[in-house]
């Protein structure tokens, strides 16, 4: 296992140059491809020619940043231009970004090298990565299972060394609950931290760009980046001008962290209350105060959610309608355009997709939309404002990152079960704070350890007390 | 309480959502959305009468642009636009007649 440090340290010390190690994540991901599937598409070309302009820059004797050289992969819903960005549907099989997303930008001038897009539920709506038009991708500690999701090929590519490390997107826990299911660190930053320019979106208000990595400390660097504000997206916050590498001291003393009653229902299952109860007094012997909190609306939140994500959905996928992409429909005779649009969108969407903008459409229609979306955005004020409550008495909080450890690959077939899945990790996303899922231990499961996460909340733009907290739990056990 | 969503509502809710579905389709969707309305009948138990809405989240409003020209797109970009198009008639985009 290298982390980001001990990679830029072989390609310093001329241990190895970024063409060879380059090439050795692709010998890896050619030997593991097969029973994956982790990628949707991979660059070799351009990854090749970006190592050859980081080993040109070390053979001048210049400095290169922590990333240069290293590679790394993106899901396929951030656009890199000239290459095909799908966000794991059939609508978009022929799409080729012309732009750069923000992200995207920032890394190629930091020279990272990016090897591919991995694989995701479909428009980035789904919890185990079964929702994609590429096939599935299968986690690596047991190939009958899910990765989680909806950045699974992300989060299996860090878990199986295919990259050193990936981004992903988490609208309500879309890297936190693959990083708890395939043992590696999953970072959401606060809303507005990252930009989203460039990323295809599936509910704008809850939409971050997230970061899958080995370690605490590797998503730190990759954080200090790609974080900023940036003009293009005007949702983004402030640039905090943080090196968030530097935050990381190993020091928990004074700090207070909140365990919120509501997470630990009687109804969680024992192995995972045994865990998370173990992490829970490694972070006390870390120096941290543990407080018994409540987030007493957190009953409310999985409503919530599913009302306004599907109605975000619902607007922002409006815009796929076989004109400017997508495939032209075999059938050539439409009476009328509508009809047209109707058999593109029959077409082109999976029927998770199908499903949720159909929750949307009918939620925003008049007549239900005071009763659904109003509702919902004012349940989330509620929300935001138990976080609001938790954090005068303390600096964190901190919970299981999934009710369950990687599931069977088909095992959640209706609706309402599978979106049971991002119970914990939703709440983060609807009160807009960062939240860090980092690996608390295994648990024994038809005779295999399957990993699972515990979850960090922090303050509103705290980013670096959560990559600390997590820091000092991993170098101390 | 149990909401039902029937079958007539679910192909008025497809026509606005412009998705055409097959008869299957449409039987097992109205389950689901029914399923799922259900569900969100939770939120009711809670009075929200006095409450604000939250459009966005971190509080940030009234971000503006400088008045400035866009950067002119490269050739290179408008074919690279063009060809994610399925249907052309040269450099044209190619669509059913909307009248």
């Amino acid at each position: 296992m290298s982390t980001i440090k001990q990679l830029h340290k072989k390609l310093i010390n001329k241990d190895i140059t970024s063409l060879e190690l380059t090439q050795k994540y692709f010998d890896k991901i050619e030997e593991k491809e097969k029973d994956l599937n982790a990628f949707i598409s991979l660059s070799k070309k351009e990854a090749f020619k970006q190592a050859e302009k980081v080993d040109e820059n070390l053979k001048k004797g210049k400095e290169i940043d922590l990333i240069s050289g290293i590679p790394c992969a993106l899901k396929d819903i951030i656009c890199v231009k000239g290459g095909k960005t799908t966000a794991g549907s059939k609508m978009l099989e022929n799409y080729t970004a012309s732009y750069d997303a923000t992200v995207t930008k920032k890394l190629k001038e930091k020279n990272a090298v990016i090897v591919g897009k991995t694989n995701c539920d479909e428009f980035a709506c789904g919890s185990s990565t079964e929702n994609s038009a590429f096939g599935i991708t299968k986690n690596s500690y047991d190939l009958t299972r899910v990765p989680g999701g909806s950045s699974g090929g992300s989060a299996v590519a860090v878990a199986s060394s295919e990259v050193a490390w990936a981004l992903g997107t988490d609208t309500g826990g879309s890297v936190r609950q693959p990083a708890s299911f395939c043992g590696i660190v999953g970072l959401k930053p606060t809303y507005g931290r990252i930009s989203r320019y460039g990323v295809i979106a599936y509910a704008s208000s809850l939409d971050q760009v997230g970061i899958m990595t080995k370690t605490t400390e590797d998503a730190a660097i990759v954080l200090t980046r790609i974080a900023g504000r940036d003009e293009l997206d005007a949702t983004s916050a402030h640039s905090s001008g943080r090196v968030y590498e530097d935050y990381l001291t190993g020091d928990l003393k004074g700090k207070k962290i909140g365990i919120p009653r509501e997470y630990i229902s009687d109804n969680l299952d024992d192995a995972i209350k045994n865990r998370f109860f173990e992490a829970v007094d490694k972070y006390k012997k870390c120096g941290a105060e543990i407080v018994d909190i409540s987030l007493p609306n957190t009953e409310y939140a999985l409503a919530t959610y599913y009302i306004i994500a599907p109605a975000e959905l619902s607007s922002n996928l409006a815009r796929f309608d076989g004109v400017k992409y997508g495939t032209y429909p075999e059938k050539k005779d439409f009476k009328n355009i509508q009809d047209f649009y109707k058999e593109v969108r029959g077409e082109g969407f999976g029927a998770e997709i199908k499903r949720r903008v159909m929750i949307g459409t009918y939620t925003l229609s008049s007549g239900y939309y005071d009763a659904y979306y109003k509702k919902a955005q004012k349940v989330r004020g509620l929300i935001r404002k138990d976080f609001e409550e938790a954090y005068r008495k303390v600096d964190y909080i901190f919970t299981p990152t999934t009710p369950e450890t990687a599931f069977k690959i088909g095992a959640k077939s209706d609706p309402v079960t599978s979106y049971l899945s991002d119970i914990y990790t939703i709440t983060a996303n609807l009160a807009g704070v960062p939240a860090i899922s980092h690996p608390i231990g295994t648990i024994e499961t038809d005779g295999i350890d399957l990993p699972i996460g515990g979850q960090l909340f922090g303050e509103w733009f705290d980013e670096e007390g959560i990559l600390n907290a997590s820091h000092t739990f991993e170098k101390n056990f | 309480m149990t909401k039902k969503v029937s079958e007539e509502e679910l192909k008025e809710v497809a026509n606005l959502a412009q998705i055409k579905l097959t008869d299957k389709e449409v039987v097992q969707y109205s389950k689901d959305l029914g399923d799922i309305l259900s569900y969100f009948d939770k939120l009711q138990e809670i009075n929200t009468q006095d409450l604000c809405e939250i459009g966005h989240i971190t509080g940030i409003s009234n971000v503006y642009r400088k008045e400035d020209l866009a950067e002119e797109i490269s050739r290179e970009e408008k074919e690279m636009i063009l060809s994610s198009v399925p249907k052309k008639n040269g450099r044209y985009i190619q669509v059913k007649n909307v009248l």
